[in-house]
């Protein structure tokens, strides 16, 4: 019976896994349709990134010694680790009563591995890139950890299924409307957790050459979209988790997730990329003035009077 | 194992990754094709940063020795599959510098070419045409240049070598230029 | 401003006006360094470049100075002729350090000798052999045929290359 039951939770794995994969990609897509009707183009279609992800897989690749492999390996594994403990809906595959830090520790994890893995290419340029995304993740780690502990101190739990359960029964008892100076601050630091304007430093195309994927090529570069894409789904479904009160669908899971991710490529669209010193002290300035101003209205909330 | 080839190539040919290699006067034409008058990222055309990531090599215009031996070091970065279009006169038959001393005359002596696109300029609707064509090349299995550079390595070595790696003068010396002892 | 021309010609050397803003100065070879050094504390200071003009039937090349003084708004324009065959010539870069990377321009292009300049190393041209390309008796159509392999026939040379498989 163990075995048996292994082998369901081996292929819900598989299956949860695949499922981020192809949703993020789809995001992708949509976003790059999205960004096209703002520059007033037609635009790829919305599949394109299936295709760009398929002909990458196909293509031939050259490594860099064992250290890019593995690199690459430990960038990718965590996010998927991270993923198990994710509540997709009704459906958590790991219910754990420490899911929330859990998820937090392993999203940091993947970024150490995928540094490892492109500083051992060699190229000044992915040193640069790679630099620049520690130093961001510097910057926007701070105001999350500001959030999560007003989370943890208004739940009482890190239980991520827990903390959707506080949540249900209507739009009122989100954590959106308890915290909503928390969600601001998480929104934005969503923006840069995601890479994108104007936080997109780390992959400044046109200034260091795509940063740390300068050196990755074919299946290599498919592994990189891969993360981006596994990244992008578990990054809004924790919010998702977090602030909009879960969902008791996969669906209604998706479009919130697909709200938030909306916002994000509107403000990508219109904002010039800013210089990394500059997002850093950003992160350090508003979103943590915001994250630690909902920690002290939670903490007199909940400690002082008691509500 | 056929149909499977044919779906790779499918695929292949929906989505071409792009670097430009614009030293000639042929980057000019470009940004108007990435952007929203002729938008090329409807074919699933988007320029990329560096070799590695690349599908297709654009070359603009005209290639001077030293720029030749760029562009052959950034071909051979290149993963295959991938293709070299080859974009105004200058690659063809050197252009308005047919007779230059330092600017090669056509371009698939050194690495092989899949489509040229000839003008002076071309227009971007002409690059748009030559991209639509080189997906059709790639879904049927024709654009294979890649393939003819591995199996002909030395034709185009020996070629190469004989423009970048001259040992004595091409053209007897008329005057030896005076030099101070 | 006329007096700036009066002041060159009582120094016994051709000088005219080109238009109101730049006047032309022609200078033997041998006295071309005190020449510029004259001119450059008359207020010519900045160094606008350094051109060569081969004139083959004359069996000379002509080195074009050019000049500019902020002060007058006038530009200079400094000429002088050496040999064709015994091309040599004092360095300026102790005047302008900047005329040392034009000298070492024309020494690759024309095989100027610049006695004094310590860096004429190559510099635009990579693992150049023959003669210098600028020079009027150089064959570039030749040299394009003999390296390039270029055909000016009714095909221009678009004829595919050989058969390779």
């Amino acid at each position: 019976m163990v075995i048996v039951e292994f082998l369901i939770k081996l292929s819900q794995g598989f299956g949860i896994g695949a499922l981020a994969l192809a949703t993020g990609l789809l995001f992708g897509g949509i976003a790059r349709k999205i960004m096209a009707r703002i520059q007033r183009r037609y635009g790829p279609p919305f599949t394109q990134n299936f295709m760009d992800l398929f002909k990458l897989l196909s293509k031939g690749s050259v490594s860099h010694g064992w250290a890019f492999d593995l690199g690459l390996v430990a960038g990718f594994v965590p996010m998927l680790a991270a993923l198990m403990f994710l509540p997709i809906g009704p459906f958590t595959l790991f219910p754990s009563d420490s899911s929330l830090i859990m998820i937090v520790y392993l999203m940091m994890m993947a970024y150490l591995g995928m540094a490892m893995g492109v500083l051992a290419s060699g190229n000044p340029n992915s040193a640069i890139g790679m630099s620049r995304a520690l130093m961001l993740m510097a910057g926007y780690e701070v105001p999350f950890a500001a959030v999560i502990f007003s989370i943890y101190f208004f739940s009482k739990t890190g239980y991520l299924t827990q903390i959707v359960a506080m949540q249900s029964g209507g739009f009122m008892n989100w954590n959106i409307v308890k915290m909503p100076l928390g969600f601001l601050a998480v929104e934005i630091v969503l923006q840069g957790m995601l890479g994108e304007k104007p936080f997109d430093q780390a992959i400044a195309p046109a200034e260091i050459a795509s940063g740390p994927m300068v050196e990755l090529g074919g299946k290599y570069l498919g592994f990189g979209m891969i993360q981006h894409s596994v990244a992008l789904f578990l990054e809004t479904g924790i919010i998702v988790d977090l602030f909009l009160g879960g969902a008791p669908n996969f669906w209604i899971f998706i479009a919130k997730q697909f709200v938030l991710y909306f916002v994000v490529v509107l403000v990508d669209a219109i904002l010039p990329r800013l210089r990394v010193h500059e997002a850093t002290s950003f992160f350090w300035k508003l979103p943590l003035f915001l994250g630690i101003l909902q920690a002290v209205i939670v903490i007199i909330q909940g400690g002082v009077l008691n509500v | 194992m056929s149909e499977w080839t044919e779906i790779v190539d499918y695929f292949r040919g929906r989505s071409m990754w792009m670097l430009h290699y614009c030293t000639g006067c042929g980057a000019i034409e470009l940004p108007p094709t990435m952007t929203s008058r002729w938008d090329m990222e409807r074919f699933g055309i988007t320029p990329m940063a560096t070799p590695r990531q690349a599908d297709i090599l654009l070359i603009t215009g005209y290639l001077a020795i030293k720029t030749l031996k760029r562009v052959i070091y950034t071909y051979e970065q290149m993963q295959p599959p991938k293709w070299v279009l080859g974009f105004g006169s200058c690659t063809i038959n050197g252009g308005i510098y047919w007779d230059s001393y330092n600017v090669i005359e056509r371009l698939d002596k050194y690495i092989p070419v899949d489509i040229y696109i000839a003008g002076c300029m071309p227009r971007p609707e002409a690059i748009l045409d030559s991209f639509v064509k080189l997906k059709e090349m790639v879904q049927n299995g024709e654009a294979k240049g890649y393939e003819k550079y591995v199996k002909n390595y030395e034709w185009y070595k020996a070629n190469q070598d004989k423009v970048l790696k001259r040992t004595k003068p091409v053209l007897e010396r008329i005057e030896k230029v005076t030099k101070i002892g | 401003m006329a007096d700036i021309l009066d002041e060159i010609r009582a120094m016994d050397l051709k000088a005219s006006w080109l238009n109101d803003w730049e006047f032309e100065v022609i200078v033997p070879k041998e006295r071309i360094g005190s020449v510029l050094d004259y001119l450059k504390s008359r207020t010519f200071k900045g160094f606008m470049g350094l051109s060569c003009v081969d004139w083959i039937d004359e069996g000379k090349f002509e080195l074009v100075y050019i000049l500019q003084s902020y002060d007058l708004s006038l530009e200079a324009i400094v000429k002088t002729k050496i040999p064709r065959h015994r091309p040599v010539i004092e360095s300026m870069n102790a005047i302008w350090k900047l005329c040392e990377v034009y000298e070492r321009e024309m020494h690759e292009f024309f095989g100027i000798e610049f006695v004094g300049n310590p860096n004429l190393r190559p510099f635009f041209l990579e693992n150049w052999l023959d003669t210098p390309p600028l020079r009027k008796d150089f064959d570039t159509l030749a040299f394009s045929e003999e390296l390039f392999e270029f055909k000016e026939d009714e095909t221009h040379g678009i004829n595919p290359p050989e058969r390779i498989e």
